[in-house]
């Protein structure tokens, strides 16, 4: 590995650009090093970074030539138990290090009782669950001395005692404790055909100014026995045309939002994620012209 | 639990686990909708699946040994018995050699649980925090002050170990795909103590003489230099210097002369 390493500290602008970034994963690190590819942004899994060695040392070296925006996956912002202390410590180092342009997590959960499921697990939408999710994330944002994005989930259970429709949850939050809202265009789509969801409702109730960020990716189809269909959010495809279609809707409610092209499974090279990064600009550009074009 | 009661978020929590780590399916109670049991098999396959796919990065040449079939049946079990601690799953594997130790299935492979031992170790040492070794001109610095009761330490990628049944080359020609290399080990060998490390972002496994063993055991454990040079005789200045050389000596107890700061691995 040659790493250029003289200086401890990112040197690009941290701010995220009003553009279509692209998700990091460990594949992409000597490709992105070597190449250099006209990518305007990346995003990357919090926990991936943790610690020492090789992989923070690459995040390191591509930081210096581009904004990075660090996705949490293990905050568990709804667990009962509240924050784990430890997990905010190492989130912050990673923060301190990277000096990202935005920090988010899900409205989910993963531990309880000490166990960690490692998983974006759904929660029931009370006000007791409401109050739990402010107070984690008055902690975070608390412990890391900065606001964060709190990302609508995938599900495919719902409980029977929520009371409270998602959209309406999340803007809760962000008005309670000030977090922005990342919007997975993805996610709503998934959510609204498991759950019957009426996914441009969903896009209607949340205000444009909290939508900081939005996220795109693809997802599979789970035909059952019984026929009916279960979305499953696994990130392993190109976005399917529905939710082009619903991204579209989102940018004409919103204006253009940082978009960000997510792929966990599978995970192609980073050409590919270009292509989709180029499509989801495409519709930004269009939006930032149709709104100039009525100014 | 009534089914018309309010379930507290806690009791939800609570089934949720029951239900990923065990397989209970009493959260269903809790849900609604036609979909709701095939939903919650895609919550507990991802969770099995995931945390699978972190012990195979952890251990991926104990998986290379086994096939993957029998790793993920082993995996799975482990995961149920000991499910992870930690939102960060590369914190995750520490009982997985001790679990297949114990584990009737793979009780023909004795060496198994040594290999899985030792890629413990090297998982750890990968990942650890980075630290500036100390220099010659540190040491020299520290050791003008006060060399007798001068405490040094190791950097925190350093680990060592004891594995038998030849872990250590096994795992070395598993890794090289040497497999004329790997049929000539004879894996009844008594056991070997080991230093894993990393440099440049790869594991390094070197073996240690009793001698070089006890230096690096009384480092780690805060021996003085003095008490660690006396009991060494004269082979002392040579591992102290062999440390030194590798990069392996951190800070002195009490401050070291620079501060820490982070430094890339490559």
């Amino acid at each position: 590995m040659t790493i250029a390493s003289d200086s401890d500290r990112p040197v690009f602008p941290a701010a995220i650009p009003v553009a279509a970034g692209v998700g990091l994963r460990f594949r992409h690190h000597r490709p992105v090093i070597n190449e250099r590819p006209m990518i305007p942004w990346f995003e990357v899994h919090t926990e991936n970074y943790m610690g020492g060695g090789a992989i923070p040392a690459y995040l390191d070296a591509i930081r210096r030539d581009y904004p990075v925006s660090l996705h949490g996956v293990g905050l568990s912002l709804g667990g009962a138990d509240g924050i784990d202390e430890d997990h905010l410590r190492r989130v912050r180092q990673v923060v301190e290090r990277v000096e990202p342009g935005l920090v988010s997590d899900h409205l989910s959960w993963s531990a309880i009782d000490g166990i960690n499921l490692a998983e974006l697990l759904p929660l029931p939408l009370t006000e007791e669950t409401l109050a739990v999710v402010c107070r984690n994330v008055d902690r975070v944002q608390e412990g890391l001395g900065r606001r964060i994005l709190m990302e609508n989930p995938s599900s495919y259970i719902r409980y029977r005692h929520t009371t409270i429709p998602e959209p309406d949850f999340l803007v809760e939050v962000a008005r309670r404790t000030g977090c922005g809202i990342l919007c997975d265009v993805n996610n709503i789509y998934v959510s609204a055909c498991n759950h019957g969801w009426d996914a441009s409702a969903y896009l209607a109730a949340l205000p444009p100014a909290m939508i900081e960020e939005i996220h795109l990716a693809g997802h599979s189809t789970r035909i059952l026995e019984d026929g009916n269909a279960l979305r499953i959010d696994d990130h392993g495809s190109i976005v399917c045309p529905a939710v082009w279609r619903l991204y579209a809707e989102a940018l004409s409610r919103f204006g253009p939002v940082p978009t960000l092209i997510e792929w966990d499974t599978d995970v192609p090279p980073i050409e590919v994620l270009m292509a989709e990064a180029a499509i989801a600009q495409s519709l930004m550009d269009e939006t930032a012209k149709g709104t100039a074009d009525v100014a | 639990m009534s089914p018309d009661a309010p379930s507290s978020l806690r009791d939800v929590q609570r089934a949720m686990s029951r239900a990923l780590v065990e397989g209970d399916t009493g959260l269903l109670d809790l849900t609604e909708g036609d979909m709701a049991a095939e939903g919650l098999s895609v919550y507990r396959s991802g969770f099995l699946i995931g945390v699978a796919v972190a012990l195979a990065q952890s251990f991926p040449v104990v998986r290379r040994l086994v096939g993957e079939a029998f790793f993920d049946a082993a995996a799975h079990l482990y995961i149920a018995s000991d499910p992870p601690r930690t939102g960060n799953l590369d914190d995750y594997g520490g009982g997985f050699p001790g679990f297949l130790a114990e584990f009737g299935p793979a009780a023909s492979v004795p060496y198994l649980a040594h290999v899985a031992r030792l890629e413990w170790a090297i998982a750890q040492a990968l990942h650890a925090e980075d630290a500036t070794p100390l220099s010659a001109d540190d040491l020299a610095a520290l050791a003008e002050a006060d060399a007798e009761h001068l405490r040094l330490t190791l950097i925190p990628s350093v680990r060592m170990v004891e594995v038998a049944h030849s872990a250590d080359l096994i795992w070395r020609r598993v890794l090289d795909e040497d497999d004329e290399g790997l049929a000539a080990i004879d894996p009844d060998q008594g056991p070997v103590r080991v230093l894993v490390d990393r440099v440049d972002g790869l594991p390094v496994v070197e073996r240690l003489d009793d001698a070089a063993w006890r230096f690096g055991a009384g480092l780690s454990g805060g021996a003085t230099l003095g008490d660690l040079l006396e009991a060494a005789g004269d082979a002392g200045p040579s591992l102290l210097a062999g440390y030194l050389v590798a990069g392996r000596l951190a800070g002195a107890e009490g401050g070291s002369p620079q501060s820490p700061t982070r430094k890339s691995a490559g």
